[in-house]
């Protein structure tokens, strides 16, 4: 792995160019009708050809949302190609494949001979196989998603290191486990606060600031007085938790420390589950570009980059990656990574 | 000479440009940051298109970190070199625009339906023909299980019921257990892998061991040519079809034990129940045995649909899954007239007596 730190040149923004560091948003012109005709010919093609175009179908979708998705008026751009996405996808299925190919045979040959042993070797294995996967999944996913992004040429960039992030997901796990759960928010927090925190746009670095303990009650009180108020504090729940992720994320450029913010209520969050709900259970699934194109307003409208963020002035950083292994992993695990 | 805006691939920042295209290359003039006047060649074969709106469009050059310009639509498209046209399926619907999206939905909903209706089901026959025995036995002993489980079983009848099938050479290699259970409704199924099981209320009606002869001829004509099994695999790919298109994958591996109630509502195409008829019919002749069983068979559910009809009741569970047709019916008693080899059978007579009596209606 090598980095790209030929440009590091501090670069002087005394020229015809001023700063530009007002807090901005993003704004988001996708329109459904469109995204759906990227959708509805994805699905053919990808039952055409028994599932192979699916990597070709995702990019087309992301280059969609990417070119519709804009900052100071200049859009985002997905270079990511079905091509190489392709190769991450046949190395993902002989991945997982793989995994449930040894757990089979071993169970198998657990039953065959009734050794128990062997049956708690084959679920040890399974477990282990996922623990092994996840976050080579989200590593992989992270590295090659991020390279593939950029804006007026300025790529993104993963910086994380694989082993570290395994380590932490493996110890998180076993405590999560030991604790029935208890420590799932310490997890993720710290799952947030090291990939976030070695998210790069070119020289501008990201961090997470967030804190395992306020998660812990976010959610305790998220789950208790949702099933206390039979759902509806659900809401409530969403707005704490989207509010946790983006007021703890902050942006590092040069000596200047960015905040976002998200000021969405609660009938906000409401309004954006609820249709998302009738949209995408109520067609069969055809829905689905209307529902991400809302989910994309409702974030680009609602998220602001704070004081600070010099657009003018982001200096390219990040070496080239072409790897697509973990961005198919983490679909076919439905990690549900941005 | 045209307005352009050019990103030199290290800073964000967008230099007002001027873009000329020539023959074999482009020229792009800027001022950078201390008003100097820069000049840059593109080669037209190292050119690269990004994304384009019918707005604007981008093009990339040269090696990682790319430099990139940003140009009218309308202008850049004259000059544009052949091998960066757009020929992806994206700038297809943006040509196609309404008629296209119609077009590839239509293909989609045709394709979907004609692989649901007209090539699935073949295809997964064709493959339960693969399965091995030994499996086969397994998930058909564990599918019985779930089945029987809220039933009770007539043991006494149960004994008797497999005396009778001993008597009768069904020449299949399906070692054949039936098992008769109490219920009000009017059946009979077969369970792959050689399970077979007869309600009560079935057995009440008949009043000829040929009739009874019959019905398991027909029964294990569904196990031998594997007929549950093919419609279940038939059903179970549907599902997963049907799972692959909503990509909801998890509930694939669960379906087969959960959905082993639907054994009781596997339809059984006319085919099917044509080829299970054929084997009864050749086992009874095989058997020495009256085919016009098969036929009183027949009639006795017929009967019973009609009484049933006219009380306002549902059509009894047996025909609802093995289709009656008149057809069936008349082959039936064609080759019962034809046949010459029929003989007395006072061994099943005997049993079948005794299996009556364990049956009688309270």
């Amino acid at each position: 792995m090598s980095e790209f730190y030929t440009y590091t040149t501090t670069y002087t923004p005394e020229g015809n160019n001023p700063p530009n560091t007002q807090p901005k948003k993003l704004s988001f012109t996708g329109e459904g009708s469109k995204l759906f005709g990227i959708y509805i010919v994805n699905m053919l093609l990808t039952v055409v050809t028994l599932g192979f175009y699916y990597p070709w179908a995702k990019a087309a979708n992301l280059r969609y949302l990417y070119q519709e998705t804009a900052l100071d008026n200049d859009h985002f751009t997905f270079h990511g190609t079905g091509k190489e996405m392709f190769r991450g996808f046949i190395k993902a299925i002989l991945l997982i494949f793989g995994l449930y190919l040894v757990v089979g045979l071993i169970s198998y040959f657990a039953t065959k001979t009734g050794i128990v042993l062997l049956s708690l070797l084959s679920f040890l294995v399974l477990m282990g196989g996922f623990m092994y996967l996840i976050p080579l999944a989200i590593h992989g996913s992270m590295k090659y998603r991020l390279s593939r992004s950029s804006w007026r040429g300025i790529h993104f960039g993963y910086r994380g290191d694989r082993a570290t992030l395994m380590k932490e997901f493996f110890i998180g796990t076993i405590l999560a486990m030991l604790t029935l759960g208890l420590y799932n928010s310490w997890l993720i927090t710290t799952l947030y606060r090291y990939v976030i925190g070695h998210i790069r746009f070119g020289n501008v670095a990201f961090s997470f600031e967030g804190k395992g303990a306020d998660f812990f009650v976010i959610n305790l009180k998220g789950v208790i007085l949702s099933i206390i108020t039979l759902g509806i504090y659900m809401f409530w729940y969403m707005k704490e938790r989207a509010e946790f992720l983006v007021h703890n994320t902050k942006m590092q450029q040069d000596d200047r420390t960015i905040d976002l913010h998200i000021d969405a209520q609660v009938a906000d969050y409401f309004a954006l589950f609820i249709g998302n709900f009738f949209l995408v259970a109520f067609t069969l699934g055809l829905g689905t570009p209307w529902a991400i194109v809302r989910t994309m307003e409702f974030y680009t409208r609602y998220i602001t980059i704070g004081e600070g963020l010099d657009t003018n002035s982001i200096r390219q950083t990040e070496a080239d990656y072409r790897d697509a292994t973990g961005e198919d992993l983490s679909d076919m695990m439905d990690l549900g990574i941005v | 000479m045209t307005n352009a805006t050019y990103f030199n691939g290290q800073v964000s920042k967008g230099f007002e440009a001027q873009w000329t295209p020539h023959n074999g290359y482009w020229i792009i003039q800027y001022y950078d940051d201390f008003y100097e006047l820069q000049t840059i060649r593109w080669e037209i074969s190292d050119i690269m298109a990004g994304d384009s709106t019918p707005q604007k469009s981008t093009f990339r050059y040269g090696e990682f970190p790319h430099q990139s310009l940003l140009l009218d639509t309308q202008i850049a498209a004259p000059h544009l070199p052949e091998h960066i046209q757009n020929h992806t399926v994206d700038s297809w619907i943006q040509n196609n625009g309404l008629r296209g999206v119609l077009m590839a939905t239509a293909c989609l909903v045709g394709l979907v339906v004609s692989v649901y209706w007209f090539i699935l089901p073949p295809l997964a026959e064709r493959s339960a023909q693969f399965m091995p025995m030994t499996y086969e036995k397994q998930l058909g002993d564990e599918l019985f299980e779930k089945l029987t489980a809220d039933y009770t079983i007539n043991e006494e009848a149960t004994t008797i019921i497999n005396e009778f099938a001993q008597e009768i050479d069904f020449n299949t290699d399906y070692d054949i257990r039936i098992k008769v259970v109490e219920s009000d409704v009017v059946n009979a199924f077969a369970v792959p892998g050689g399970n077979i099981v007869v309600f009560t209320p079935l057995l009440q009606k008949m009043d000829r061991p040929e009739q009874l002869a019959a019905l398991l001829g027909h029964e294990v004509g569904h196990v031998t040519h594997r007929h549950s099994l093919k419609s279940l695999f038939r059903t179970l790919s549907r599902y997963m079809f049907v799972s692959l298109l909503t990509s909801d994958l998890n509930g694939v591996s669960t379906t087969l034990l959960d959905n082993a109630n639907t054994l009781f509502n596997l339809q059984y195409s006319r085919e099917l129940e044509e080829e299970a008829d054929q084997t009864a019919l050749e086992t009874l002749a095989d058997n020495h045995i009256d085919q016009e069983g098969c036929t009183e068979l027949f009639q006795i559910l017929k009967k019973t649909t009609e009484e049933e009809d006219d009380l306002g009741l549902e059509m009894p569970a047996f025909l609802s899954t093995h289709p009656l047709t008149d057809s069936r019916i008349e082959t039936a008693r064609s080759a019962a007239l034809q046949q010459t080899n029929a003989e007395k059978q006072p061994n099943l007579e005997a049993i079948f007596a005794r299996l009556q009596k364990t049956v009688v209606e309270e």
